[in-house]
């Protein structure tokens, strides 16, 4: 892994470098709120009145690291981008989607059912792996738009982060700081999520099995995406 | 967007592993539906490998945390019921006798049997449950017992009792708390 790191370009080892600082950023909040931690996030929230910026940092880098069906759409957006830059335009435009939706998403109380924004992020997946088996080309002849097609599901999964952070019944006070501490915790925890991702796609990428493999992760991350629709949609049936 | 030759930005299987492959993500996703979603989740478990694996019903214990979460504090309209019961047990022969109450009820209860010990399992089955499902809040062999619990579902709650001597014992029970009709099996 260490010499799959030294291969990576200047550009990446300044993003690594970026991401290392983004970790220290959460640990050092994260020691600071130790006790507040550990009590469960919801009835935190619920007692939270006023800005409160380090709690909101952390809880927005919690919710995206342990976010899988986020990071299973980070995953597959980033599957075949190997240039430091593609990465940053297409993280960017997936950022600048969600962060649109989960401010005034929250601010306007855009009261959508969350199961169905979530069956929609599970879509999100499941369409981002057909795209990366060629699979709109091979059926349809032509390839949607994907950096259009990135920002868009950006959009949906900020409304997903609306929807979670509606549901703690957040205090009007200092509203805005918390909301804007959350969504800067959401963007922390995406570099930190994608530096792992990135770090194991490299190793995996310089093996000679990748070729082999990819097509085979792709339709697993596809069955992963239904499970998610699936999933959500069996919620709105049963519950 | 561009690339150097040797960075493709897809893969392109043929249009035969493509389909293939799509299908099998497909079905993949609803066999994990049905073999652990749905019997964990719901209690739905159309081809039994819930229960096989056990893991049918497994969420009750988290819509029990709900429960819990979301009774702490309760304002009604009327007040609490407090009812006693009489029920005769025969020699050597095991009933049921339960209530139907919400879920997240607080119920306070002090039961007592005149005679032998009994063999007691005071328990809860959920109403939408998967068949045979239940939750106990205590067992054991005794002459009574005093306690609460807050019922985790919808359901009926109440004591199966055993009755293993060769004599008659009389069972009494007094139950407070927001519940419906009496029921007993």
């Amino acid at each position: 892994m260490a010499r799959e790191l030294c291969r990576l370009d200047g550009n990446a080892r300044a993003f690594l470098g970026l991401i290392l600082v983004a970790l220290g950023v959460v640990a050092l909040v994260g020691a600071a709120l130790a006790h507040g931690v550990a009590e469960d996030d919801k009835k935190f929230l619920l007692g939270a009145s006023g800005p409160n910026i380090p709690a909101f940092l952390y809880l927005g880098a919690k919710h995206m690291v342990t976010g899988y069906d986020h990071l299973l759409f980070l995953a597959g957006v980033i599957f075949f981008l190997y240039r430091f830059r593609d990465i940053a335009i297409f993280v960017s435009l997936f950022s600048l989607g969600h962060s649109l939706t989960l401010i005034f998403g929250v601010l306007a109380g855009v009261g959508i059912d969350a199961r169905i924004i979530d069956a929609i992020i599970g879509l999100s997946v499941v369409w981002k792996a057909f795209d990366n088996l060629s699979g709109f080309e091979t059926t349809l002849g032509f390839r949607p738009n994907l950096k259009l097609t990135v920002f868009g599901f950006g959009l949906f999964h900020g409304l997903g982060l609306a929807a979670k952070l509606q549901d703690f019944g957040l205090s009007p006070d200092g509203l805005l700081t918390n909301l804007l501490s959350f969504n800067v915790g959401v963007e922390l925890g995406q570099l930190l999520a994608l530096a792992f991702i990135l770090v194991l796609m490299a190793a995996w990428r310089r093996s000679p099995s990748f070729q082999k493999t990819a097509s085979l992760a792709n339709f697993a991350l596809m069955a992963a995406g239904f499970v998610l629709i699936f999933y959500q949609l069996s919620l709105l049936y049963w519950t | 967007m561009t690339h150097a030759q040797n960075t493709p930005d897809q893969i392109a299987p043929s249009l035969k592993t493509l389909g293939v492959g799509a299908g099998f993500s497909f079905l993949a996703a609803i066999l994990a539906m049905v073999l652990f979603v749905m019997p964990a989740e719901y209690g739905v478990d159309p081809l039994g490998a819930g229960r096989l694996m056990g893991i049918t019903g497994l969420s009750a214990d988290v819509d029990a945390e709900e429960a819990v979460e979301q009774s702490r504090a309760a304002l009604r309209d009327t007040a609490p019921v407090t009812k006693d019961f009489k029920i005769f047990l025969a020699p050597q022969h095991g009933l049921e006798f339960k209530l139907n109450i919400g879920a997240g009820e607080p119920i306070h209860y002090s039961w007592k049997v005149d005679g032998q010990p009994v063999e007691y399992d005071l328990h809860g089955e959920p109403f939408d449950g998967p068949e045979g499902y239940f939750e106990s809040y205590a067992t054991g062999t005794g002459t009574g017992g005093n306690g609460w619990f807050i019922t985790p579902f919808e359901g009926t709650h109440g004591w199966y009792l055993n009755n293993q001597s060769d004599q008659l014992a009389v069972f009494t029970a007094t139950v407070t708390g927001y519940f419906e009709e009496e029921r007993s099996e």
